[in-house]
């Protein structure tokens, strides 16, 4: 039972951090029309730049941890205005609405590339306040990282929460999903509306990024964008655009995996819990294919 | 009269123009210097490995030619048929750890085991092709990325032919009985591995090449192309397009086995990581950056992205800014194993940006201009075009 206990911990707080990756995912298809990988260099960066702001320049960690997201961001909002938003109807024919993805794919293995040049290859400790603090609960030893993952995406989301549904920029950001011309119209500036989801997604992905940067036994390490593709799931489970469906998208993906890694025995083979959430993925996508076809035609993702 | 008679060569000028669009750059010569020029490629697939004696510009070669079969694959897939994939390396995985288990563990000959590569490359994509297909866009490519993790999976748990995580070393045999591409000897010269290896490869490529262009002039490949345009006005026409998708993933899955037991025969040693994303992603942007739906792009795109990262690995000395190692570190550079990377990002960014149409336009372009510089009458053509 303590076990259970303790594998449902690191299960949500893992999760929340895929439902954070997936949030700017599912912000950028919202605002910009296009699917984007580039959260994935984000959330690499944003855990670097984490760490040059508070080890090599010690600032304070919390300072850091903003200057990082607003670096991430205003990184993400001159790609959208110098590169992404030129891309629309390029390249061959069976690719031209996949433009923007695959320079963001272009751009997360530069991205890679990039910090292995500046920071090397080695694993750093970021140095968070929390360290490796666990709290006792009867028999169950809870992280304090995990708490403070769990507590902090909550507000992050909180706050993009009331963003999305209480201030005029969310509501032009929800009219432009669903009509960009009819929004346009009306005197909603398509630049804003972009500016804001990268700001959202910025903010999100430096705060996930340095979440799995705190793991114990994890780390800084090169391949943290890696996340981008293992938090896609999440994304696909929680039906692509939708906030809430996000977090459970992304806190069953966690669940799945830390049960799995927890439970399943031996015999299953190495490797059983990740590629599990792609087994339930595959069936899903099998079983339902048209419904998730018709929002991916009116997108046009 | 008079009309008709300045009408008529208008007519065939238009028709002749018309043919020349279906003659379009998936031909692998239009013209007679092109046909030549295949001729010269044949002779240079046997002339280079003999000559150049040079073993790690022929391993290069080789690796080159690996990775345009599997590329030649996803491009009939990718590029005709408009369907997006990142799970060729699967495939390829598929391919050479079926090498493994025929060439390695039973021994059998080049004749069966190669073929069988190819054949067991297309039933793994048979068995996987009705997944992928049903859906579109987005989905296509994150299913395709979970077949890429699966594929992982089911690889390092089958350790019998892959070995597990710590890899597998089988060396096939490459006897054709009356010619051994694993030991060479012309004219009492014995060669080295890698150089027979080299001419089957290319063979292999140039096979490969050659069928693919050939189908594409077919009524199965008009419905690819039919189907990458408009599937919608295709499945009107009475193009049962699931059939057609489906072939061409299962062609594309037969190429990328192919290319897996030419990479078996040419590394001796295989590892379940290298079928991983990476490949995936490598593979893909070889197709984009070569040129989706051309013949060439896929030879132009795996000479462009697998070449400059080998090549700024054995020179990194001479080139500014590239660290050999992280030995030296305080310094900032570029790390030698990172420059891969580099590139497929640079390049994929730049290509889409552009060229959007794939470096082999610009071999088409520049194959245009000499031609019209060499041949007077063409020039007459164009300009009795606008009448």
């Amino acid at each position: 039972m303590n076990n259970f206990i303790q594998l449902t911990a690191s299960g949500i707080s893992l999760g929340i951090l895929y439902a954070l990756v997936a949030i700017g995912f599912a912000v950028l298809l919202k605002a910009t029309g296009h699917f984007n990988m580039l959260p994935g260099a984000l959330v690499l960066l944003g855990a670097y730049l984490t760490y040059q702001f508070h080890v090599l320049w010690s600032l304070g960690f919390i300072l850091a941890v903003a200057l990082a997201a607003v670096v991430c961001t205003a990184l993400g909002i001159l790609g959208e205005r110098y590169l992404f938003s030129k891309l629309s109807g390029k390249g061959h024919k069976s690719i031209e609405h996949l433009s923007v993805l695959l320079v963001s794919l272009g751009l997360i293995s530069i991205a890679q590339a990039a910090v292995v040049s500046i920071w090397g290859p080695l694993n750093y400790l970021i140095n968070d306040p929390w360290g490796l603090d666990v709290v006792r609960l009867g028999g169950v030893a809870i992280a304090v990282r995990d708490i403070w993952a769990v507590v902090l995406s909550l507000g992050l989301l909180g706050i993009f929460y009331y963003i999305i549904q209480h201030t005029r920029v969310g509501v032009g950001m929800r009219a432009a999903a669903n009509d960009p011309e009819a929004a346009r119209a009306q005197g909603i500036n398509p630049h804003v509306i972009s500016a804001t989801a990268w700001a959202m997604c910025g903010a999100a992905s430096v705060l996930a990024g340095m979440m799995l940067a705190t793991e114990i036994g994890g780390g800084l390490v090169p391949t943290l964008d890696q996340v981008a593709f293992t938090a896609l799931p999440a994304l696909i489970l929680g039906g692509l655009s939708s906030l809430p469906g996000c977090i459970y998208g992304g806190l069953a993906l966690g669940l799945v995996q830390t049960y799995a890694s927890g439970y399943v025995p031996e015999s299953f083979g190495q490797g059983f819990a990740s590629a599990l959430p792609w087994v339930v993925l595959i069936l899903l996508l099998v079983v339902k294919p048209s419904g998730f076809a018709k929002t991916l035609e009116t997108r046009r993702a | 009269m008079a009309i008709t008679e300045t009408v008529k060569p208008v007519r065939t000028a238009h028709v002749q123009r018309e043919r020349s669009r279906t003659k379009d750059e998936s031909q692998l010569c239009v013209s007679k210097g092109q046909r030549i020029g295949l001729a010269v490629g044949f002779l240079l697939i046997f002339a280079v490995p003999l000559s150049v004696g040079n073993p790690f510009l022929i391993s290069l070669g080789v690796t080159i030619g690996i990775y345009a079969i599997a590329a030649i694959g996803l491009n009939v897939l990718s590029g005709y048929a408009g369907q997006i994939s990142l799970a060729q390396s699967v495939f390829v995985g598929v391919g050479a750890f079926a090498g493994v288990a025929l060439a390695g563990l039973a021994e059998l000959p080049l004749l069966v085991w190669l073929p069988a590569t190819f054949i067991i490359g297309g039933l793994a994509a048979a068995i996987v092709a009705p997944l992928t297909l049903r859906l579109k866009g987005v989905f296509q490519i994150v299913l395709s990325l979970g077949l890429i993790f699966v594929g992982t999976y089911i690889f390092v748990n089958s350790t019998v032919f892959t070995g597990g995580n710590s890899g597998i070393s089988a060396s096939p045999a490459l006897s054709l009985g009356f010619m051994d591409f694993g030991n060479l000897v012309v004219g009492g010269m014995a060669y080295g591995y890698q150089q027979g290896l080299f001419i089957l490869v290319w063979l292999c490529v140039a096979a490969s090449m050659i069928a693919v262009v050939n189908m594409h002039r077919t009524r199965f490949g008009r419905s690819m192309i039919a189907i990458r345009e408009a599937e919608t006005a295709a499945q009107i026409a009475g193009i049962n397009t699931n059939g057609v998708k489906v072939k061409a993933f299962i062609i594309a899955g037969a190429f990328g086995g192919l290319a897996g037991g030419l990479l078996l025969a040419q590394l001796r040693y295989v590892q379940t990581h290298q079928f991983g994303i990476n490949m995936g992603l490598e593979l893909l942007i070889i197709a984009v950056v070569g040129g989706l739906g051309t013949t060439w792009g896929p030879v132009i795109g795996a000479a462009i992205i697998s070449a400059i990262p080998v090549l700024a690995t054995q020179y990194a000395e001479y080139i500014p800014f590239l660290q050999e190692d992280f030995s030296q570190s305080g310094e900032i550079g570029i790390p030698v194993g990172q420059v891969g990377l580099l590139i497929y990002g640079l390049a994929l960014v730049l290509v889409m940006v552009f060229e959007p149409r794939g470096v082999s336009h610009w071999f088409k372009i520049g194959g245009e201009k000499l031609r019209s510089l060499g041949s007077g009458n063409r020039a007459v053509v164009d300009v009795r075009k606008p009448s």
